[in-house]
């Protein structure tokens, strides 16, 4: 009995599973299992040499250049994301619990700049940060500067600021839908149980959000991390990121084994840190 | 203990006030209900006494102390939300005991006070339960444990057996009504369930498009209806336009094609009759006044039926016991009598 009507059901869970199962191996798994094998692989003038071998990963970790920048990549990855998590968490919240009427329109606007392409979105603050660009030139008009403050452009201060701003949007959809399931009733709750607004925010709203909130800021500090267009656009020799470093060894260096090696590296530190992220972001108790 | 002074409230966006002038007196310990069809203003009224809400004029005070402008969190009410609101991440002792760390009550006196409260509504040992584990009925426990654990001034309970099934609410109806003579604080009870009103409360207000139509106790709602709302909103009745006019003879009112002597501090004038179908009799014998006409529908109810007679240029609807019912039959003529003391003269 128990196997004429399992085998059915178990045909049709292959059948489910396997477009799935064939994505992540072909898109996923192969891709990084070639990653790993090539970054323990070496290039000899230009020539690929299939022997194993640990100095990519000796190069990366004993090099202080390299891992400085790792280093420095992951602070301004964490900043951007919290800063942006942070901002779009608020925003989230006025938009939740301040607006009725225009709230479709707020998210909306929220979210518009994702349709413009990335590459215009980083080249705009360009125009806004640049020694001839918006603020620079206003602010020398109305003669609150001598001359342009250059700080703006092609430095670290610039890589933070874009990469706060591009992932904003994310971090606000999270933070969105996670303000959103907590029904006003359970804050009238809290605070007709004595809380006052700040004490209801802790014990009801935090709760209940910080793992939308986690969200929101893996995905910002997914895209930060990774990202090399921006340094590359508005960073300058100072704004230098890891994956700009890692774009090099792939192409003008034409190392891909150091490249691997590189990308292992970050693969790593960053799964390291979203794991304690979820630990610290995971709630109880379901919303309903 | 809670009162409301010429209190007027109309929320954003809407076209009418949803209260409007709204003058209420509820008495410490009371039972007291507000009740009226949706959209009537009673839960308004519930959320302005709990704070939630704060009127566009006049005065509620509590204790004869104005909250104008005092937020929920620092008034000496609770409120039993009508879909329990529990927080779903805390447990059932969690929840429970949150309104005593809100105010820093001790911790050695917070567990015997939850222990208390929980069993006070027999719900003790779902002490680590999440609300996500519960029942409808246990949830609701749970949400009236922790709004009485407090001992607030006044109870604020928010239509909360609606959601229930008909068996718990009776049920329920009793466990609140004994918990409410136990404990000793004022209830102010929302419900649009007219049976729930009248059986519970000893008071009740009736409220109609942000008005208070009438505040009695159910006796007094139920058997002197004040207006045609309250007369039909409450059980069923008969009810029509009439005229008391003066005569050599004394008073008397005009009904239909019906006239009865009516007392003599009845007011003179244009107004409505309200007739309960449980005072009337078929049949010529039980009363004073008689109504020939013929039967034109007949309503089988289970335990009674309704029928209802063309009579004297009325519609009258008689209420007799299943098996007289079943004796009648449309377009045969019937006699109703009733006494003219249930003939009640509502405001116009």
């Amino acid at each position: 009995m128990a196997s004429t009507v399992g085998f059915p059901s178990r045909a049709r869970q292959w059948l489910v599973l396997t477009p799935v199962m064939l994505w992540i191996t072909l898109l996923v798994l192969i891709p990084n299992i070639l990653m790993l094998v090539y970054s323990f692989w070496s290039t000899k003038e230009g020539v690929l040499s299939r022997e194993f071998t640990m100095s990519n990963y000796v190069n990366v970790l004993t090099s202080d250049v390299t891992m400085g920048i790792l280093g420095r990549t992951l602070l301004t990855a964490v900043g951007a994301a919290l800063l942006a998590t942070a901002i779009a968490y608020a925003m989230a919240w006025f938009v939740v619990r301040r607006l009725t009427r225009w709230r479709m329109l707020a998210v909306l606007l929220v979210i518009v700049p994702l349709w413009i392409s990335y590459l215009v979105r980083v080249y705009s603050w360009k125009l806004l940060l640049g020694d001839g660009g918006v603020i620079n030139s206003t602010f020398l008009a109305v003669g609150l500067i001598d001359e342009p403050l250059s700080f703006m452009l092609y430095s670290r201060f610039s890589v933070f600021l874009t990469l706060t701003y591009v992932s904003i949007p994310f971090a606000f959809v999270a933070a969105y839908s996670a303000l959103e399931r907590i029904p006003t009733s359970l804050l009238e709750a809290s605070s007709d149980s004595g809380a006052t607004p700040g004490r209801s925010f802790r014990t009801v709203v935090w709760p209940l959000s910080r793992q939308g909130v986690g969200i929101g800021f893996a995905l910002a500090f997914l895209i930060c991390v990774g990202d090399y267009l921006t340094p590359a656009m508005v960073g300058g020799l100072q704004g230098t990121m890891f994956g700009s470093l890692i774009v090099n060894q792939f192409g003008l260096a034409n190392n891909w084994p150091l490249g691997a090696a590189m990308s292992i590296v970050l693969l790593v530190a960053t799964g390291a840190l979203l794991a304690a992220v979820a630990r610290a972001s995971r709630s109880e108790g379901i919303l309903e | 203990m809670v009162s409301f002074e010429q209190v007027s409230k109309r929320y954003k966006g809407a076209a009418i006030n949803a209260l409007n002038d709204i003058d209420l007196s509820v008495r410490g310990g009371e039972f007291f209900s507000l009740l009226g069809p949706s959209g009537s203003g009673k839960t308004t009224c519930l959320r302005l006494i709990a704070g939630f809400e704060q009127p566009d004029s006049g005065v509620i005070s509590l204790d004869g102390t104005s909250m104008v402008g005092v937020p929920a969190y620092r008034r000496d009410i609770n409120t039993v939300f009508q879909n329990y609101a529990l927080f779903p991440h805390m447990t059932v002792a969690e929840n429970v005991a949150y309104p005593l760390k809100m105010r820093r009550v001790p911790k050695a006196q917070i567990a015997p006070r939850i222990a208390e409260a929980l069993d006070l509504v027999s719900m003790a040992g779902f002490e680590e339960r999440l609300p996500q584990q519960l029942s409808g009925g246990q949830r609701q426990r749970v949400a009236l444990a922790r709004a009485l654990i407090g001992r607030p001034r006044v109870l604020l309970l928010d239509e909360p057996l609606g959601a229930l099934d008909l068996q718990l609410r009776q049920q329920m109806q009793t466990v609140l009504k004994q918990l409410q003579r136990e404990v000793g604080i004022t209830f102010v009870y929302v419900t649009h369930d007219q049976g729930e009103a009248l059986s519970m409360s000893d008071r009740l207000a009736v409220m109609s498009a942000g008005r208070i139509e009438q505040v009695g106790t159910p006796r007094d709602i139920y058997y002197a209806p004040a207006t045609p709302f309250v007369a039909g909103f409450i059980g069923k009745a008969n009810i029509a336009p009439g005229e008391v006019v003066r005569l050599d003879s004394g008073l008397v009112g005009h009904w239909g094609e019906l006239t009865f002597a009516v007392p003599d501090s009845t007011p003179i004038g244009p107004c409505y009759f309200s007739l309960r179908p449980e005072a009337t009799q078929l049949g010529p014998d039980s009363g004073e006044i008689r109504a020939d006409g013929v039967i034109t529908d007949i309503v089988f109810l289970g335990d009674s039926s309704e029928v209802v007679l063309s009579a004297c240029g009325l519609d009258l609807i008689a209420k007799v016991p299943a098996h007289v019912g079943f004796q009648c039959h449309v377009g045969q003529p019937a006699t109703v009598s009733f006494s003219s003391l249930d003939v009640v003269r509502v405001n116009g």
